[in-house]
């Protein structure tokens, strides 16, 4: 995931306009987000490559879970469940944002488990495509 | 006592502050904390948030919670740098926690047009249109007033303000329990409402800012400066209990809206009848069409509208907005629509409600009645 992610990252420093949600400001490539004041989505070494960091990290997993479902036969509408510990919290939470604002085709949902393998306890937090799709222009 | 001042605050809910009394005590863990106490927080403001969408038809990031409708106007004007080059248009009834931020944005330098209304209290559109200026950034009318009921044309100054490409902002705090449903069909950019004019508690309000607003001014400005919360937009440990009790009372009024609406405007029209018999030369301040269902201001020639409340004290009514009452001047509203000071003085504001009965409605028309009689007759 993280090479399919540096790829990604590769392919928008040669053209930065495919996706306006995020920018570049000094080496740190920026995600506009909603729900958070400040998401890193990568970083530019000294090489010029772009380094994935968490948040794009999990959106290119959703990208991809959310592919093979559409490559099944539930294509009306489809919910990942994705099971974290508590302690990764906000990044896939930002992750999740991540792949809802910036490419979610629509009608898609990721229910947020953070789940404690010790206590059995979890949370769960919807989002879906609906709640943080694209603006509208 | 008999309350009828619905227009200054409603009473919570007793569903509603069974809610935030048990919010309180489950979710009191911090809702930015990285730990499960803090994410069921952070989930039970997301589910308030969730329900509110639904109800009002926006989508979640479109709306902001604050202390109350008076931050969320506050915050509307900061959006505006006070400059010469930036001009607002506001009008001369809004709330004063408009108007003040409006004066203060002109101390700072900003350019302010203050439009007059008309004998009942309304804005007329094409004065809207004559102050738009090529700097205009931010028109702001009310939706409806507090104090004597007007419901503004939004959608004719919405006309005019989308044309000069102005974004318009609205304070819907009167209005958002009555008239207002889907808030993205209201046709305002940013819209200010409290939760404590819903039966729900105090010390909670919201700012709605369309996607529209937020896409073309590339972001919104903050009020605050501190944490994370609302997006880093609205920072300061969210106020858990009163959110999630806000989001309950905004779903209640919504389930009685229609008939409400009706109930209350037969209660007002009631009690002004009752008046009107006894003492046919009361007269109405506001607007007989286009008004507030549950909010009447009238008159009393010559008479002080305080000795009158003293010598009712078991009716709660008043004599303006409850943030104008420790002014010791008349309504800048009242004074607006061209009455005098002395005929201010003599004006009262009546507002009926969820809890109000035909019997007590009665009640209080027939003891104010018999107040202005005995006071024409010393």
């Amino acid at each position: 995931m993280r090479n399919r992610s540096a790829r990604f990252l590769k392919r928008w420093l040669k053209d930065m306009d495919s996706d306006e949600s995020l920018r570049l400001e000094g080496t740190e490539i920026l995600f506009d987000s909603d729900l958070y004041p400040k998401v890193i989505a990568g970083a530019v070494n000294e090489a010029g490559a772009g380094i994935p960091r968490c948040p794009l990290i999990v959106s290119e997993y959703l990208d991809l879970s959310f592919k093979r479902l559409s490559a099944s036969r539930q294509r009306s509408s489809r919910v990942v469940f994705d099971f974290n510990r508590v302690a990764d919290k906000d990044k896939v939470i930002k992750g999740t944002e991540m792949y809802l604002a910036r490419k979610s085709q629509g009608q898609e949902a990721v229910v947020q488990v953070f789940f404690d393998a010790k206590t059995h306890d979890f949370v769960s937090i919807p989002y879906s495509s609906e709640d943080l799709g694209r603006r509208a222009a | 006592m008999i309350y009828l001042d619905y227009q200054a605050t409603t009473p919570l809910d007793d569903e509603v502050a069974d809610l935030v009394d048990s919010a309180g005590r489950r979710f009191w863990a911090n809702p930015s904390s990285p730990h499960m106490a803090g994410m069921r927080s952070q989930e039970a403001i997301e589910g308030a948030r969730r329900k509110m969408v639904r109800l009002l038809g926006c989508r979640p990031r479109e709306l902001f919670f604050t202390s109350g409708a008076t931050e969320a106007n506050n915050w509307a004007i900061s959006m505006v740098k006070a400059s010469q080059e930036h001009h607002i248009i506001t009008t001369a009834i809004e709330h004063k926690s408009m108007l003040d931020a409006c004066r203060a944005f002109q101390r700072g330098g900003g350019d302010l047009t203050v439009l007059p209304v008309d004998n009942k209290g309304f804005v007329n559109p094409t004065e809207v249109k004559r102050a738009i200026k090529p700097t205009t950034r931010l028109v702001s009318v009310m939706a409806a007033n507090n104090e004597i009921g007007s419901v503004q044309p939004i959608t004719d100054i919405a006309s005019v303000t989308g044309e000069a490409g102005a974004p318009l902002h609205s304070d819907a705090t009167q209005a958002i329990g009555y008239l207002i449903e889907d808030i993205t069909q209201y046709p305002a950019d940013l819209v200010s409402f409290s939760s404590h004019k819903l039966y729900g508690p105090k010390g909670i309000g919201a700012l709605y800012i369309s996607d529209k607003f937020q896409t073309s001014n590339k972001g919104v400005p903050s009020l605050l400066h501190g944490g994370g919360q609302e997006g880093g937009k609205r920072p300061g440990t969210q106020n858990l209990p009163a959110i999630v009790g806000f989001a309950k009372a905004l779903e209640l009024s919504r389930a009685a809206l229609t008939d409400e609406r009706s109930r209350v405007k037969q209660l007002k029209s009631m009690f002004l009848d009752l008046l009107l018999s006894h003492h046919p030369d009361i007269m109405t301040n506001s607007p007989q069409e286009l008004c507030l269902p549950n909010c009447l201001n009238i008159r009393i020639p010559g008479l002080d509208a305080g000795e009158l409340m003293s010598a009712v004290p078991h009716v709660a009514i008043s004599a303006g907005s409850a943030c104008n009452s420790n002014d010791q001047q008349p309504s800048h509203v009242l004074m607006a629509i061209g009455l005098s000071a002395a005929e201010a003085r003599s004006s009262l504001r009546i507002g009926f409600g969820r809890t109000t009965t035909p019997e007590e409605t009665r009640d209080a028309a027939l003891a104010i009645s018999a107040a202005v009689s005995l006071m024409k007759a010393s």
